[in-house]
């Protein structure tokens, strides 16, 4: 049970290569069950309507706008989250200290919800930018965290006592021990971290923003009307096939190459 | 999710336990209390540094915790929330076992569910809440579905490597020996598939929790979510941080809770961990 749940799917996906047919019939039962919750309650609006919105924001200017505007502010969060997990991670990692002092406090950041960071950014900083930032920032961290601290303790010991014995400086043995080590397991970090981030990100711009992806749907929600909310809600889902499928398979398979050489 | 165990990675096991063995390192509880400590009280100067009702100390938030406590209100709330998430799981195994079953047995149904349960376990919370809220209104239902929803993936992928886990020597077997299915369902699959199904709970209850939460953020008379909602509200940052500390707290015992029980469940099998 080493492999995370979500990470599974696109990982079966590729490995059985079970073809278009079983996909296709996926995505069609979806639109189906999705017509006929919209046939069955007067709540949920069609998938026609909901694209007909959803080209409606784009010939508005409204979709590309928003979205820009909230990648930046994603990017941001992650580069720092990057950054500072996998210090911490590294740190945690080599020093029996420190993973003892953090660990504990890292569990508990792991439990807390990325609402409340949502909600305390938006009443520490207002409707700036540093409310998504932060949240992006907070909701994304633990995750990277603990994903290094595991790949750097996998590093086998003999490897670094090894270095130690023939006098490899500390910083050779980060580079060229360590690092490799810890590039493959962080591309499935990021993977957790952008997942957790993404929700953080729509939540801080639905409670504390008056731009962004998140900011959007919650107008359409607060004008009841449900097709922009679901037009959005096609764009978040887009986002995470696209993150998954097209960035992350890609770099994972990159950063780990080394490994099957 | 996988973060979350309690447990160490096998790898890491046997190197640290001979290390402690040789030479006992740092107590872990001493050093993690000092830790958390040192953090309590830099949160503490930060509070008298900004001196603003939006950052409040530790001590406000420690006495609100308390009343909180005593008052029964944490322990009415924390029942509610729980009950709702232990329905939505009730749901979540009754049609995740047969998905993840399906999808053990056949590679078409494997592709098939990939998409969906992606998309059920991947999609963000603010999505799930807003749902729950439009379709079922304020109420119970909405964050029992919407736990429901959330946890399918964590239990259907787990049985299914469950299912692929078990030996397909065995299998042909008990064929041979003309066993009939409910003996193989017994004496095979059972056994195989309950410590993997234990490992779906854990994950997706860490999972199911976080939404379930953010759904009574959205809407709700009660519950844990339902409470930061209100103190948010009422711009009671020390209520918001009360709650919040009760959740983390409740949310790692239940965590170690669980991950006790399954070592002590499963000490037997060796292959998992």
């Amino acid at each position: 049970m080493t492999a995370p749940a979500s990470t599974r799917v696109p990982a079966l996906l590729r490995r059985h290569g079970t073809g278009m047919l079983a996909v296709t019939a996926a995505v069609a039962s979806i639109f189906a069950a999705w017509q006929l919750l919209a046939l069955a309650g007067d709540r949920v609006p069609s998938l026609a309507d909901t694209v007909a919105r959803l080209a409606a924001e784009h010939a508005d200017g409204q979709l590309m706008a928003n979205f820009a505007v909230s990648m930046n502010r994603f990017l941001l969060g992650m580069a720092l989250t990057l950054v500072v997990g996998v210090v911490l991670g590294v740190v945690m990692g080599r020093s029996r200290w420190a993973e003892l002092a953090l660990t504990d406090l890292t569990m508990a950041a792991l439990a807390a919800p990325a609402v409340i960071w949502a909600l305390l950014t938006t009443m520490w900083f207002g409707f700036g930018w540093l409310t998504p930032v932060v949240t992006v920032f907070l909701a994304g961290l633990p995750f990277v965290i603990v994903n290094v601290v595991k790949a750097v303790q996998a590093v086998p010991g003999e490897l670094i006592l090894m270095s130690r014995a023939f006098g490899v400086s500390r910083a050779e043995v980060l580079r060229h021990v360590i690092a490799p080590a810890v590039a493959g397991s962080t591309v499935a970090a990021v993977r957790f971290s952008i997942m957790s981030a993404w929700n953080g990100l729509l939540l801080a711009e639905w409670f504390g923003s008056t731009s962004g992806v998140g900011w959007r749907s919650r107008y359409w929600y607060d004008a009841n009307q449900l097709d922009g909310f679901l037009a959005w809600v096609l764009v978040f889902v887009l986002f995470l096939i696209l993150v998954d499928q097209v960035i992350l398979g890609p770099v994972e398979r990159a950063a780990t190459r080394w490994r099957s050489l | 999710m996988t973060l979350l165990s309690g447990t160490r990675p096998s790898a890491a096991t046997p190197r640290r336990s001979r290390r402690r063995a040789v030479a006992p390192g740092p107590s872990r509880a001493l050093v993690s209390g000092i830790a958390i400590a040192a953090a309590l009280v830099s949160w503490w100067l930060f509070a008298r540094v900004i001196d603003d009702s939006v950052v409040p100390g530790p001590v406000d938030v420690g006495a609100r915790v308390a009343e909180i406590v005593i008052s029964g209100d944490a322990a009415v709330n924390f029942a509610s929330s729980i009950g709702k998430i232990l329905a939505g799981f009730g749901i979540a195994l009754i049609l995740g076992i047969p998905i993840g079953f399906a999808m053990g047995r056949s590679r078409f149904l494997t592709g098939y569910f990939s998409l969906p349960l992606f998309l059920l376990g991947n999609l963000p919370g603010l999505v799930y809440a807003v749902f729950g809220l439009v379709v079922f209104g304020v109420g119970a239902t909405g964050p029992i579905v919407v736990s429901a929803l959330v946890s399918i993936p964590f239990v259907a992928l787990n049985v299914s490597e469950g299912v692929r886990s078990v030996d397909g020597a065995l299998l042909a077997m008990c064929r041979a020996f003309g066993r009939t299915p409910a003996q193989v369902a017994r004496h095979l699959y059972v056994p195989a598939l309950t410590g993997f199904v234990f490992t779906g709970i854990r994950y997706g209850f860490a999972m199911a929790w976080k939404v379930e939460a953010l759904t009574e953020v959205f809407g709700a008379r009660d519950g844990v979510g339902f409470m930061i909602r209100r103190a948010y509200q009422e711009f009671d940052v020390v209520g918001m941080l009360a709650w919040t500390a009760l959740f983390v707290i409740t949310m790692v015992l239940i965590e170690r809770g669980l991950g006790l029980a399954e070592r002590r469940l499963f000490a037997w099998r060796k292959d998992l961990r």
